[in-house]
C-alpha cells in the first residue's frame, strides 16, 4: 500500500486549517517544520539554558491562541514574536530573582554566551566573539537575517520595530562585525 | 575595505549564506561575489555566523512540543482525542479530514439548567393555582356540610364517594378529599337514626347515579335538595 505523496508540502495555513478542523497530525508537521528555527533563534539571543522549554512554550501559547493568528504575517514570524516576548518575560523574571538573590557580576555578565560553548575553527570564534558584542536588536536583525532568510519587513513585526529600521541594525551589525575581525 | 555599492546584490547574501535562492539568482549572485571584495568578505563572514548559529542550537524534542499541545476544540466535539503523538506513529495518512459532521445534538449545562427551573416552576404553579381554579376538597366538603339537614359528617364521604363515582375523574378526587376532611367519624359511632337516614340518602343517590352534579363545588347539596 502506497500513498500518493502531495505534489507540494502544505502550506502553514493549510495545516493550521485542518489542526482547526481536527486533524492533529497537522500540529506535528508545524512543529517538526518551525521547531528547530526557534531553538536556532532562541539560542541566537544568547538562550543558554532550557531553549527546548522556550521553544515548548511558544508553541504552547501560539496554539492556544491560533484561532486569533489573522496570517497578516507569516506563522513563522507570528512564532518569533511570541518566542521574543517569552524570552523577556523570562528575564525580567531572572532579573528581579537575582536583584534578590544577589547573584555575582560573573554570571549577569555571560549572559550572551551562549555561543561560548562552540569550538569552531578560528574564524567562527571570531565571528562568535564579535556577534556577542552585539546589541540586542541588533543581533536579532543579524540572526533572523542570517539564519532565516527572513525580509525586513517580516524582521520588523518579529522584534517590533519598522522595516527601515531593522535595515540599519542590520547594516550597523554587519558593520561592527568587520570591524572586530580586521580589528582581530 | 569599501563597501558594495549595488545594494540590491548585497540584500540577496544573506540569502545566499542560508541557501535560500533560485538556481538563476544564485549563479547570478555568485557571478558578482567572485567579482565583488567586499561582498565576498560579507559573505565569508555571514556564512560563518549561520554556521556558528546553526551548530549553537540544542535539538528539540518535538514530541515533548506536541505532548503539551491543546486539542482542537473540533477535534474534542467530534471524536475521542487522537493524540499528534500516536497519529505520528502512522505513517499512512487518513482520509481528509471531515468537514464537519455533526454528532447527537447535545444540550449545553446551563440550557439543561433552566429547562430544569421551568419546569419546576411550571409545577409549582399548578399547584399552587390549581386549588383556585378547580376549588379544594375543604370547599367541597364544607358545601356538603352547609347544606345537609342531618348530620352531615358521616354522610358526606360515603353520598360524595358515590357521586364522584358516577361523575368521573374530577368527582372522584374531590370525593377523596372530602374522605380526608372527614376522615375522624366512622360508621360505628353513627346511631340507628343516623345511619337509617344514611341509607335512605344513598338510595337516593343511586337512584339518580346517571345524574351529573351542576358542578364541582356542590355534588352532595344537589342531591340533599332533592330530598
Amino acid at each position: 500500500m502506497t500513498a500518493l505523496a502531495p505534489s507540494h508540502p502544505a502550506t502553514d495555513a493549510e495545516l493550521i486549517a485542518r489542526w482547526q478542523s481536527g486533524d492533529q497530525r497537522a500540529a506535528a508537521l508545524l512543529v517538526e517544520r518551525h521547531a528547530t528555527p526557534l531553538a536556532r533563534f532562541a539560542a541566537s539571543l544568547g538562550v543558554r539554558e532550557e531553549v527546548d522549554e522556550l521553544v515548548q512554550d511558544t508553541f504552547v501559547r501560539a496554539f492556544n491562541s491560533l484561532e486569533s493568528f489573522r496570517a497578516d504575517s507569516a506563522l513563522r514570524t507570528w512564532l518569533f514574536t511570541i518566542l521574543k516576548r517569552l524570552l523577556l518575560d523570562r528575564k525580567r523574571a531572572e532579573r528581579r530573582r537575582r536583584d534578590v538573590l544577589e547573584i555575582d557580576e560573573r554570571d549577569a555578565a555571560t549572559e550572551y554566551d551562549a555561543l561560548d560553548t562552540m569550538v569552531g575553527d578560528e574564524m567562527a570564534q571570531r565571528v562568535r566573539d564579535a556577534v556577542n558584542r552585539l546589541s540586542p536588536l541588533q543581533r536579532e536583525v543579524f540572526s533572523l537575517r542570517v539564519n532565516e532568510g527572513m525580509a525586513y519587513a517580516e524582521i520588523a513585526v518579529a522584534v517590533g520595530s519598522t522595516e527601515g529600521s531593522c535595515r540599519v541594525h542590520y547594516h550597523n551589525a554587519i558593520r561592527l562585525i568587520k570591524e572586530q575581525l580586521n580589528d582581530d | 575595505m569599501t563597501e558594495c555599492l549595488n545594494e540590491s546584490m548585497r540584500d540577496l547574501l544573506p540569502l545566499l549564506a542560508h541557501d535560500a535562492l533560485d538556481g538563476d539568482e544564485a549563479t547570478q549572485l555568485r557571478a558578482h561575489v567572485a567579482s565583488c571584495g567586499a561582498c565576498a568578505a560579507e559573505l565569508r563572514v555571514l556564512t560563518a555566523a549561520a554556521t556558528l548559529f546553526a551548530t549553537a542550537t540544542p535539538p528539540v524534542n518535538t514530541a515533548a512540543i506536541l505532548a503539551k499541545l491543546p486539542v482542537p476544540r473540533r477535534a474534542l466535539r467530534l471524536e475521542p482525542a487522537v493524540h499528534p503523538l500516536s497519529v505520528a506513529a502512522h505513517s499512512a495518512p487518513r482520509s481528509a479530514p471531515r468537514s464537519a459532521p455533526r454528532t447527537a445534538f447535545r444540550l449545553p449545562r446551563y440550557a439543561l439548567a433552566a429547562a430544569a427551573s421551568l419546569l419546576l416552576m411550571v409545577t409549582l404553579s399548578v399547584t399552587v393555582l390549581r386549588p383556585i381554579f378547580f376549588g379544594s376538597a375543604a370547599t367541597v366538603d364544607t358545601a356538603s356540610v352547609d347544606s345537609g339537614a342531618v348530620d352531615s359528617a358521616p354522610v358526606s364521604p360515603t353520598g360524595a364517594g358515590s357521586s364522584a363515582a358516577s361523575a368521573g375523574a374530577a368527582s372522584a378526587s374531590v370525593a377523596r378529599a372530602s374522605v380526608e376532611i372527614v376522615g375522624g367519624t366512622e360508621l360505628k359511632d353513627l346511631g340507628v337514626a343516623e345511619l337509617t337516614q344514611l341509607l335512605n340518602e344513598l338510595d337516593q343517590i343511586e337512584a339518580n347515579v346517571s345524574a351529573e352534579p351542576r358542578s364541582l363545588r356542590e355534588p352532595i347539596s344537589a342531591g340533599g335538595e332533592g330530598m
